[in-house]
């Protein structure tokens, strides 16, 4: 039972359940109301209600407006409606049944009455990102920068602001500030090995597409594998870290043993590790 | 059926010169005095704890302004703290863009017009957690001075139980309240002695009955985090210290030496 409770526990509070595919998904749906049923006695309440407001995003993306809705109802007259999560739930089935303006309005207008002068450290932020999130299908992708740098003013110290920047910043090519965005988050969350990968990929992406002379792409290059090696450092069987050690490494000079060193790490994951790792490694080991 | 001060004394008194003398106690004493002491107390505790719950006061929100000030603060000390994880370059560019808005107080919160800081006696919110500190306070007050009450006025000086170890003659007040006798060993210990015990020791089963330290997390992680109430820090005076703070700032880079501590570390 521990186990069970842990793995949904887990998958609730990292949302990888909102990257899962269909299948995936009904089957942790009814996987976790069949957990839901037994009445676990170990079953915290925050976790019992952390569980219950993952249910109601899964009945969202399964199409399930009713259940959703009555999972809404039940949180509103247990705990009342004042409470971000149950704001974020309300917009949601706004934009369900009536549109997404009607959500955008009714989250502006609680900003805008509300928020703006009596909040915690939460409904504020939350709304405004899911307000962001909500209007940026409108919009282009230098609007959505704009807004995320508002917040950003507001809320210096919110890594997922720092990151969803950095990724648009990234798709628009504007390298430089991706990194910035991207070191703000390493500087927020320092063991965090996925950012430090994900800025030697961006660092890298830069020394390839952007810097003119050779001296400028070697030290853009160095940073880049310092950073893939952080990321090594603190995640030993990291497969994007090694990949990028290698990739890095094999395009400066002087790097034979960190290049070595990442082959066989590479060798170690594609013999050792799941089918998606073995191909992925076997691929780069090819390319390499 | 209660063993009284005087039969106690009797009892004590005819034993043989020099020979602690040994009290037999009633066995009722058990079920009529020293459980339902017991039991009011452990019930009036979780009474308290859910009145307590009650009235609560509810999470107190603040002026999204007063959070983004707080947020530059913690910025600041995320850097000083977390800098190492940063280039020399990285580090010595945020390090001169925060020394400006600290030193320059571009996010603190204005003060009132004549630049006074708020009296904290004129705050509501003062006079609001006063009250809710006060209800505390009676919540805890109130069942204690009735039981206690109730167990003066019904076992005055009753003798319930004698503790299987020994102790020194200093406890011989804390245990012994309430029954006047010099010589009677300081194991034996008194209803009104049982009651001030249970008082101060009954938390930890309070603590396993009502063990609820989720939601206690959840508030607090709730509750923003704001600086400048009465008897914090002003966040000008904060500010202007991490200004100071980060000029002087060093940075040891993570980066230096990392191809050899990862060759060290894996090879």
């Amino acid at each position: 039972m521990d186990a069970i409770r842990g793995r949904y526990i887990s998958i609730c509070t990292s949302k990888v359940y909102t990257q899962f595919s269909p299948e995936e998904l009904m089957e942790l749906n009814d996987g976790c109301k069949r957990y839901m049923q037994l009445k676990d006695p170990s079953l915290g309440q925050a976790q019992y209600f952390s569980l219950m407001e993952m249910l109601f995003y899964l009945a969202v993306y399964l199409c399930k407006d009713v259940e959703a809705q009555v999972l809404y109802n039940t949180f509103r007259d247990r705990l009342g409606e004042d409470s971000p999560r149950l704001y974020g739930m309300k917009s949601t089935l706004l934009q369900i049944n009536e549109s997404d303006s009607a959500a955008v309005e009714f989250i502006e207008k609680l900003i805008k009455e509300r928020l703006e002068v009596d909040t915690d450290s939460i409904s504020y932020l939350l709304l405004q990102k899911r307000l962001i999130a909500i209007q940026s299908k409108n919009h282009d992708k230098e609007w959505v920068v704009r807004q995320l740098l508002n917040l950003i003013e507001k809320f210096p110290i919110d890594p997922e602001i720092w990151w969803f920047a950095a990724q648009n910043y990234f798709e628009l090519g504007q390298f430089e500030r991706a990194v910035y965005c991207l070191e703000e988050v390493i500087q927020l969350t320092p063991f965090n090995y996925v950012a430090s990968a994900r800025l030697a990929e961006v660092l890298y992406y830069k020394s390839m597409r952007v810097d003119k002379s050779v001296a400028k792409t070697k030290a853009t290059l160095q940073n880049a594998l310092n950073n893939a090696l952080r990321s090594v450092e603190l995640s030993e069987n990291y497969l994007k870290g090694w990949s990028l050690v290698a990739l890095t490494s094999s395009k400066l000079d002087g790097k034979n043993k960190i290049l070595q060193l990442a082959k066989s790490k590479l060798q170690i994951i594609a013999n050792g590790s799941n089918a998606q790792n073995k191909v992925t490694a076997e691929l780069i080991l090819k390319s390499i | 059926m209660a063993l009284s001060v005087w039969s106690v004394w009797s009892l004590i008194t005819a034993g043989s010169a020099g020979a602690v003398a040994e009290l037999t106690l009633d066995p009722k004493l058990k079920y009529w005095v020293l459980l339902p002491i017991s039991i009011v107390m452990v019930l009036t505790g979780i009474l308290r704890q859910y009145i307590m719950d009650l009235i609560a006061p509810n999470t107190k929100g603040v002026p999204r302004v007063k959070l983004t000030e707080s947020q530059w603060i913690y910025k600041a000390q995320a850097l000083l703290a977390n800098g190492s994880n940063l280039s020399a370059e990285a580090f010595q560019l945020r390090k001169e863009h925060l020394i400006e808005v600290l030193a320059g107080g571009k996010y603190l919160v204005k003060l009132n017009t004549d630049g006074q800081a708020p009296s904290p006696l004129s705050d509501p919110n003062l006079s609001e957690n006063m009250f809710s500190m006060a209800k505390g306070n009676l919540a805890n007050f109130i069942p204690q001075t009735i039981i206690m009450w109730w167990v003066n006025h019904f076992f005055a000086g009753f003798v319930l139980m004698k503790l299987p170890f020994p102790l020194t003659p200093r406890f011989k007040e804390m245990l012994q309240s309430g029954v006047m006798t010099a010589d009677l060993d300081v194991r034996w210990v008194s209803s009104i002695s049982w009651y001030f015990i249970s008082v101060l020791g009954l938390n930890p089963v309070y603590n396993l009955l009502l063990s609820d330290t989720e939601s206690i997390d959840i508030n607090a992680a709730q509750q923003p985090p704001t600086m400048g109430g009465p008897g914090e820090p002003q966040p000008e005076a904060v500010m202007k210290g991490l200004a100071n703070d980060l000029t002087i700032a060093e940075n040891e880079s993570c980066f230096d030496d990392i191809e050899q501590r990862v060759l060290e570390k894996y090879s």
